[in-house]
């Protein structure tokens, strides 16, 4: 919650309810103080954690199913493991960055948990 | 069973063992007092003082360290806490910064608590302090930085000398760039090259014009490469690079120079 990226809620209405005077911010505090509490909450709890389901899917296909230098023996024998590990790896990377300010992926497919 | 005298032992024994902001002398003004104006520093006087002094500075160590040294950094601990109420804007992240307002609230008594006890358990120094440490380690480093390149130009040219004492700021960088010039006058194109290393270290950049004008090639295309781009020279040197007569010089001159000229 700390890099506005993974502020979607609580920065769109910082962009689009923002009122221009100082003294208009202060008067409406009272309403911003609950509203933008809610409004992190509610990115740190629902947002954020469901908009990085796709980044953590990529990241546990990249870690176990890609890969350019296994024979298709190999490939064949490590696949009932790769099922096995999906789930875990998926939940352990869905964790990581729904909870610490990672870069997402990249578009074509290239980017990696750092 | 009565739980007094173990509890005062552990009591006694956690405030003696907290004396790491004991060990420096501004954290122990009681002890400082008492050393200065009650305890005899002549002999026989010390000796026969000792059954007063001795548990009279125990007493003061266990004030400075219970009460005088808490006191004393009590404004740091709450400077510290207010910390956290610093840059706030409203203006750019208006509701980011109301929702984080609560979390300040409840954070700020944990931060100072946390602040006060460590201050008063160990020797942190405060904010001015640490202002001046940082300010003179970057002096430090700077003088250490200096005296590396002076090492590094005197190895790359050919008269021998001891590298002197390099004052800081622009005197200092006046120092390395005469060294710099009278090694470039002695030396050979070998050593010219070496030398267009160690001016990149330096960052002047008069003397670039120097290196350009070299009458080895190999030279004039080390110091076009590793000059830096915030470097122009003039005109008429530039013309004269553009027209070099090797191919390798005209060709990196044309990348640097040719659309701006």
């Amino acid at each position: 919650m700390l890099d506005r990226d993974n502020r979607r809620l609580v920065s769109a209405l910082d962009d689009s309810l923002t009122p221009s005077s100082p003294t208009a911010r202060w008067v409406l505090l009272p309403v911003a103080v609950p509203l933008g509490t809610a409004a992190l909450g509610t990115d740190a709890l629902f947002v954020h954690p469901v908009s990085v389901v796709p980044d953590a899917f990529g990241d546990a296909v990249e870690l176990l199913w890609t890969s350019d230098e296994e024979s298709s023996l190999r490939k064949a024998l490590f696949t009932p493991l790769a099922a096995a590990a999906t789930p875990l790896v998926f939940a352990g990377a869905w964790l990581f960055r729904a909870t610490w300010p990672v870069e997402p992926r990249r578009d074509d497919g290239s980017g990696e948990l750092r | 069973m009565n739980r007094f005298p173990r509890v005062f032992c552990l009591a006694v024994t956690s405030l003696l063992a907290s004396g790491c902001a004991w060990t420096e002398r501004s954290n122990r003004p009681v002890w400082n007092a008492f050393e200065e104006h009650l305890v005899p520093t002549s002999s026989p006087a010390f000796e026969l003082a000792l059954p007063l002094t001795a548990p009279g500075g125990l007493a003061a160590i266990l004030i400075d360290i219970g009460i005088a040294h808490p006191i004393q950094v009590l404004d740091d601990a709450a400077d510290d806490a207010l910390d956290l109420w610093d840059s706030i804007e409203f203006e750019d992240r208006y509701y980011t910064e109301a929702g984080f307002l609560p979390f300040r609230a409840a954070l700020t008594p944990v931060w100072f608590a946390g602040s006060f006890v460590g201050r008063s358990l160990f020797d942190w120094p405060d904010a001015e302090t640490a202002a001046a440490h940082a300010a003179e380690a970057e002096v430090v480093a700077e003088s250490g930085q200096r005296a590396w390149i002076a090492r590094q130009i005197l190895d790359a040219g050919p008269v021998r000398e001891g590298v002197p004492e390099i004052p800081d700021g622009a005197e200092g960088d006046a120092v390395l760039r005469a060294m710099w010039r009278r090694q470039h006058e002695a030396a050979s194109a070998s050593d010219r090259l070496a030398l267009v290393q160690a001016l990149q270290f330096m960052g002047s950049v008069p003397e670039w014009s120097v290196l350009l004008s070299d009458p080895s090639a190999v030279v004039r295309h080390a110091a076009l490469e590793g000059s830096p781009r915030s470097f122009v020279p003039a005109a008429e040197l530039s013309r004269a690079l553009l027209a070099d007569p090797d191919e390798a010089v005209r060709e990196l001159a044309e990348r640097r120079f040719g659309g701006s000229r």
